[in-house]
């Protein structure tokens, strides 16, 4: 029961923290004269994905591997299956053209690329998989032009990433947000790890089911909230691009940022993830050419659900 | 002395059937109604860098390390220092805003995970410094996201990719190019393997140096042709672009696929080409970016060559 007290604080911390810190910095950055599309890049970047980065970069430095790729493996099912699956059943949901050609692609090509990573038995003889630090380098490396093409689409629309009027604080304010960002976040990933730990102790299942579901869907909540509000407002194009930029972000940014500080031994049962999160990408793609032409029609929400399910149902626990 | 012949022999092979093959795939693609895009991003990508790949899977396949890395860093070393040294020198070399603002970084994040990769020993603590298959697979990645920007580039101005007309030759003929090309290929390949071996033992240096300087710059004399011919046009904008295109194909796909075919250990001999081939890309971007602007400067051409005659001396024989 403390398990899931820890976690949840912990949750809260890190949201808040990252809410922080990213208002704290940006401030100070306009103070300093930086550019409006550096700092909304670096928003739109690191904000949301914070929470996730403190959970994965701790889990994977204090030796918990479950919890550090369950994290990300689980949050990219979750965000397609589960998220866009109930915002279509709500409301069939419009994709740009873009999303459709380039952003899906590329998280396709993400999922895959993981899933070779850490196939280091089968492909390379190895003794374990993992994920290694030049593993890591390489997956930000893709980061890295993933966020100059999100860069070379902000200079050509630049209301699609000033998505939130910054507030500019004194000094002072800035400097006191920044640090007590960065405290909660250290102090709310410890707890995150922690909580989710004790949780699977508690009900007696595995660390790793417990970051597929728990874990991964906690620090998803920042990328939910974004994809509700727009979907509230009827901007639906934009929610299926937010989810899968913010999976393309999970591989290329979180687990590349963790696999670089630290070498990420890859669980066996959460394998089946990898291949889950594939899938999903692949039933995402093939759903905008069936029925109404780029469009996640009502049914389709319904099978995305079902598929969920089923995963949920085989996961081993 | 017989080395020098099958070497050369080889080469002659090697160049004349990767041309026979792309041929006669064309012409019996476009019988079978295959789009000009596809048949021309096809030529560009697999046409003139045919010769390296073939040369680089025969060394990989025989368990010549150094001949197949060698051969890449030293062909990206030669790219840059010799040939663009020395083009510069006859008339100054304009470059297109493309190339200095997205090939040219491209190329240097190329260069640098290349170095990355190859330093397993260092980042992940591992025995040895190899290019495994999953590195192989990351290569093949950027390779495609590569890829996709030449097919953007393709749609937007047609004419970048439609060098040569190819003709058509009746199915048989078209088979039977295809066939002898891919005998010549194989042949070559061979060869060229056999007599870089066989002229580092005459002259007493090691496969490595003969690797970075021979067998590198003969498999990129298709490069080196179109690179003359441009500037011979005085296209001299393209010249640079074909080159850094070139260095590209040479790390991503050349070195992926090799590398997904049988994981290649890393000679220490080597290093020091991995380094240079940096430093010569961010030579090549620092020289872009000061004197006259996005242009390549007689004084510029010669601290490049200067830069090649110090490495050559540096790197062990």
């Amino acid at each position: 029961m403390l398990g899931i007290v820890i976690f949840v604080i912990g949750l809260a911390f890190v949201i808040k923290g990252a809410d922080f810190l990213v208002d704290g910095a940006s401030s100070l950055a306009r103070r300093l004269g930086v550019s409006d599309l550096a700092i909304g890049l670096t928003v739109v970047a690191f904000g949301t994905s914070l929470p996730e980065l403190t959970v994965s970069l701790f889990a994977a430095v204090q030796g918990q591997p479950a919890v550090a790729v369950g994290n990300v493996t689980g949050s990219n099912i979750c965000n397609i299956l589960l998220i866009l699956g109930i915002s279509s059943l709500l409301c069939p949901l419009q994709v740009q053209v873009s999303t459709v050609w380039k952003e899906i692609p590329f998280s396709l090509l993400a999922q895959v690329l993981l899933l070779a990573m850490a196939a280091d038995r089968l492909l390379d003889g190895m003794d374990i998989n993992v994920l290694s630090r030049t593993d890591g380098l390489s997956l930000l490396a893709l980061f890295s032009i993933f966020l100059a093409y999100i860069a070379g689409m902000a200079r050509d629309l630049p209301q699609a990433q000033d998505e939130d009027h910054l507030r500019i604080h004194t000094t002072g304010k800035s400097v006191v947000l920044v640090m007590v960002g960065l405290t909660l976040l250290i102090i709310g990933g410890k707890l995150v790890v922690q909580g989710a730990l004790d949780v699977a102790r508690w009900l007696k299942i595995s660390e790793s089911f417990v970051a597929v579901t728990l874990v991964a869907v906690g620090t998803s909540l920042p990328e939910l909230a974004t994809s509700a509000v727009a979907a509230y407002r009827k901007k639906t194009d934009i929610a299926v691009g937010n989810v899968v930029g913010s999976n393309i972000f999970n591989i290329f940014l979180i687990l590349g940022v963790s696999s670089t500080v630290h070498p990420i031994p890859v669980p066996a049962d959460l394998v089946l993830s990898f291949y889950v999160g594939i899938l999903a990408t692949l039933l995402l793609f093939v759903t905008l050419f069936t029925g109404k032409r780029h469009r996640i029609g009502r049914w389709e929400g319904a099978v995305m659900l079902g598929l969920y399910i089923v995963y949920l149902v085989v996961q081993p626990r | 002395m017989l080395g020098c012949i099958w070497l050369i022999a080889g080469l002659v092979l090697v160049v004349k059937g990767a041309d026979w093959l792309v041929d006669g795939a064309c012409s019996l693609a476009r019988r079978l109604g295959v789009s000009d895009l596809a048949i021309g991003l096809t030529v560009v990508a697999f046409g003139t860098s045919l010769p390296e790949l073939v040369v680089n899977l025969a060394a990989v396949l025989q368990h010549k390390p150094e001949l197949a890395i060698g051969n890449v860093t030293g062909s990206n070393i030669c790219n840059i220092l010799l040939i663009l040294g020395t083009a510069s020198l006859f008339c100054p070399l304009g470059v297109q805003k493309n190339t200095t603002w997205k090939e040219i970084p491209f190329s240097l994040l190329a260069g640098v995970l290349l170095l990355v990769m190859a330093s397993d020993r260092w980042l992940d603590g591992a025995s040895q410094n190899v290019i495994s298959r999953t590195d192989g697979f990351g290569l093949l990645a950027l390779f495609a996201i590569f890829l996709a920007y030449i097919a953007g580039m393709a749609r937007d101005l047609p004419e970048v990719v439609q060098q040569g007309e190819h003709a058509i030759y009746p199915a048989g003929k078209s088979l039977l190019l295809l066939a002898a090309g891919l005998v010549f290929l194989i042949a070559g390949g061979r060869l060229v393997v056999l007599g870089a071996v066989q002229v580092a033992m005459a002259l007493g240096l090691t496969e490595s140096f003969v690797a970075v300087t021979l067998v590198a710059v003969g498999t990129s004399l298709p490069e080196l042709a179109t690179s003359v011919v441009a500037a011979y046009k005085k296209k001299a904008d393209i010249a640079i672009g074909n080159v850094v295109g070139s260095n590209i194909f040479n790390i991503f796909l050349i070195l992926g696929t090799s590398s997904v075919t049988r994981q290649i250990p890393v000679p220490d001999d080597l290093r020091l080409s991995l380094y240079v081939g940096v430093l010569a890309v961010v030579l090549l971007l620092v020289f872009l970016l000061i004197g006259r602007r996005h242009t390549l400067q007689r004084w510029q051409g010669v601290a490049l060559l200067a830069v090649y005659a110090i490495y050559l001396i540096c790197q062990p024989r």
